[in-house]
């Protein structure tokens, strides 16, 4: 099989979901960030209050919906291939066969994410007095959807299984809301607090944040390529 | 009325459903480890204040905050029974049995939901179990077991019968991100700040607010609104009456799946 037949096997097994996905979610919470903002003028609210509404919700987009999708996805493609113990009686390493999966659906994301960034900028809604859209300005949503990628495969392969590892990655988006005062005024918590920019904005620990979490992520990575190699583990999952 | 052998894959579904995902190991891990986010408001309830003057307060405020967080993962969790079915082909093996099919998905997800809160309901009651101790008031255990099931199992079921229907039309991915979203947006969202329409603070918020505080109020200070009985009741009524609607919606999906294969 030629390098090209198999990543072109490798896209039609992934699915029309992986690639569709990323888009409603975007047009979803365009969608949100349109009504806060129309509801603000219908509310009186100046022509600048009625912008922010609209930028929070776009850049909530890219902080928490994008990071969200992209992590549920990959942690289906982990746990999920009806010929595991086909593949790993093969010569070919399943290691080299996840680690392509796991890198076909980020670049996915990643190129989802970085076309939505261009978009808030020409459309004007890019917070340009707090940061300027590159380098920095990739890192608002880059290092979130990193841990949510590493986060959800590693979570699949550790517990064996797709749903407790979307459960986990559920309850820690919905706990950035629900404990966030906890993140934020814990001097540790706060500097693994995922969606920062978007719920406080640009603070003085901010870049430190998000190299943080590219740490963290790349912490995760390593241990997700590790758990691919054994495969007596994988072989556990549940159906 | 159904006859006896109705009743029997009834039973037969419930029993099944609810052994299989009680031996998910999954899913204990995975709900234990969930439990530990709930670790630091239990312990700022053990240590009391003036919005927790006694044991009762603190167990209602204990298990309500339980019924934000958890129904989100007992959602994901059911989210695949239907689907796991379809993928092993059981449904097809299903549907040549006499078993009426509605008694049969009815018993299924009674069972799955039930099982999915077993390991929920043995953290509500470890941590009531210590506020009670704390207080020296063991009837504070009881009134933990009342808002468990006006909250916690009213929500369970509420979302469990939506993961049901929704998994055979939506792709899994994206029902779980829908699902997620959906939480967010009728439970936390606030109407006022954000300017969204939300189905947060009606009677359709399904985290069981209403019913807990129509039910079982607590003192003014710990809640910023005071239901009524007639709300809790009308609440309560609304999230199961979804919740058969969808379990109805689920029948006739499968059905029409089932006829054309």
């Amino acid at each position: 099989m030629t390098a090209f037949a198999r990543l072109r096997y490798e896209l039609r097994a992934l699915g029309p979901a992986a690639f569709v996905i990323p888009l409603l979610v975007t047009l979803i919470y365009i969608g949100f960030a349109w009504i806060a903002g129309d509801s603000a003028l219908r509310n009186g609210a100046s022509d600048s209050f009625a912008h922010y509404q609209a930028m929070r919700g776009l850049l909530g987009l890219i902080e928490n919906g994008l990071p969200l999708a992209a992590g549920l996805q990959v942690a289906t493609i982990t746990g999920a291939d009806p010929a595991l113990e086909l593949q790993l009686a093969l010569p070919g390493s399943y290691r080299a066969t996840g680690a392509l999966r796991l890198a076909l659906a980020s670049l996915w994301a990643l190129l989802v994410a970085v076309a939505v960034n261009a978009l808030i900028v020409v459309a004007g809604y890019w917070p340009s007095s707090l940061i300027s859209p590159t380098p920095q300005g990739l890192l608002i949503w880059l290092s979130p959807l990193l841990v949510f990628v590493t986060l959800g495969t590693t979570l699949a392969l550790v517990f064996r299984s797709r749903v407790v590892s979307a459960a986990i990655l559920a309850l820690l988006w919905i706990g950035q809301f629900l404990f966030e005062p906890l993140f934020l005024s814990d001097g540790l918590l706060k500097l693994v607090y995922l969606f920062l920019t978007e719920q406080v904005g640009i603070t003085s620990y901010w870049l430190t944040n998000r190299l943080i979490l590219l740490g963290l992520a790349l912490g995760l990575l390593c241990a997700a390529l590790w758990l691919l190699g054994r495969n007596e583990w994988l072989l556990g999952a549940e159906a | 009325m159904p006859d006896s052998s109705a009743l029997a894959s009834f039973w037969g579904a419930l029993r099944f459903e609810f052994v299989m995902q009680a031996r998910r190991k999954a899913l204990w891990i995975g709900m234990l480890l969930l439990s530990l986010f709930l670790l630091r408001n239990l312990s700022a309830l053990y240590s009391g204040s003036a919005v927790v003057p006694d044991a009762r307060t603190a167990v209602v405020e204990w298990t309500t905050f339980a019924a934000r967080f958890f129904p989100i993962a007992i959602g994901l969790l059911l989210a695949d029974r239907l689907a796991r079915d379809s993928k092993l082909h059981v449904d097809e093996l299903l549907l040549t049995t006499p078993a009426p099919r509605f008694l049969w998905l009815m018993g299924k997800y009674l069972g799955a939901v039930g099982a999915t809160l077993l390991p929920v309901l043995l953290v509500q009651l470890f941590g009531s179990a210590l506020l009670a101790i704390r207080w020296g008031d063991p009837s504070a255990l009881l009134v933990g077991v009342g808002v468990f099931l006006a909250t916690l199992l009213v929500s369970a079921l509420f979302v469990g019968a939506f993961s049901f229907a929704c998994t055979i039309v939506l792709w899994p991915v994206l029902y779980q991100f829908l699902f997620v979203g959906y939480w967010f947006w009728g439970n936390y969202v606030n109407p006022n700040t954000t300017g969204i329409p939300t189905l947060n603070g009606t009677l359709l918020t399904s985290d069981g607010r209403f019913i807990q505080e129509g039910l079982f109020p607590t003192p003014p200070a710990a809640h910023l609104q005071n239901a009524t009985v007639a709300q809790a009741l009308g609440s309560l009524g609304l999230l199961l009456g979804c919740a058969m609607l969808a379990l109805l919606a689920a029948h006739y999906l499968l059905r029409w799946r089932a006829a054309h294969q």
